[in-house]
């Protein structure tokens, strides 16, 4: 998957146009299922005593929730969107992200990404676990690289195509 | 070259009378980014980018503060706007908390 062009239309914001190949298109789906990975409880507000603090707690996990939500919401429609990649060449597809599709896209991933991550319990990823995953933990972390993987081609789209 | 989308506004904060108990919430609260190993660095410069409307320069500069020290202090904000900004850094899954300034 790699970005190729920002088209603009009309008076909306320019869009970001990617390339990606169908394989890259069935890991990018196959990771989206796995939204929402992180749960309300964690999120924590203060790492302090401060009691003021604490009492906002309850808003915090209920403000994830409800972005949680809306960002399924999102996620469900993007998905059911037909022709959302367009053939483009045998096994090669494009498709377009507004900024704002870009932004809760990548929160998309960074839930999974980092809802895996404590799923694995939180490891140092720096030099990757030596343990042996089991069949559970190596799909979460198939999850977590994959993510990051989309990610690194979103946030590059911010600095322009790549030199051919 | 597209933009990333506009940063967020935070929330506009009205002045309390001094009898206001709950005139605590007007000291400083600090807004701080804790290291983890999990969140990829250039995410972490581009929500700090988006969440506080820094350039470029500014949020690497803080992003390098959380990967080497730990912790940046980001902001030093009244209870509202620091509550919102950890809102916002949260909903990107950033490991950000809001502590009372002693």
């Amino acid at each position: 998957m790699k970005f190729i062009r920002s088209q603009k239309s009309g008076n909306d914001a320019a869009a970001f146009v990617f390339q990606i190949s169908k394989h890259e298109v069935e890991l990018l789906l196959a990771v989206l299922k796995f939204y929402p990975q992180l749960d309300s409880g964690y999120h924590q507000i203060t790492q302090g005593a401060a009691q003021e603090i604490k009492a906002e707690q309850q808003l915090l996990e209920e403000a994830m929730a409800q972005r949680r939500a809306e960002h399924k919401r999102k996620l469900d429609k993007f998905l059911a969107t037909h022709g959302r990649f367009q053939p483009e060449a045998p096994d090669l597809f494009r498709f377009s992200l507004s900024p704002e599709q870009m932004e809760w896209l990548l929160q998309v991933l960074d839930d999974v990404r980092v809802g895996c991550w404590v799923k694995l319990g939180r490891p140092e990823l720096e030099p990757p676990p030596p343990k042996k995953l089991n069949a559970e933990e190596a799909r979460a972390m198939s999850a977590l690289e994959l993510s990051g993987f989309f990610q690194m081609v979103l946030l590059g789209a911010y600095d322009g195509p790549e030199p051919a | 070259m597209p933009q990333p989308a506009a940063p967020i506004a935070p929330p506009k904060t009205e002045k309390r009378e001094k009898t206001d108990p709950r005139e605590l919430r007007d000291r400083g609260y600090l807004v701080i980014c804790w290291n983890d190993p999990v969140n990829l660095m250039v995410y972490v410069t581009h929500v700090f980018q988006i969440v506080f409307g820094w350039p470029r320069a500014r949020a690497e500069r803080h992003m390098m503060q959380v990967h080497e020290a730990g912790k940046s202090m980001l902001v030093r904000e009244t209870f509202e706007k620091a509550e919102h900004y950890v809102h916002q850094l949260q909903g990107y899954g950033l490991h950000a908390t809001m502590e009372r300034e002693e």
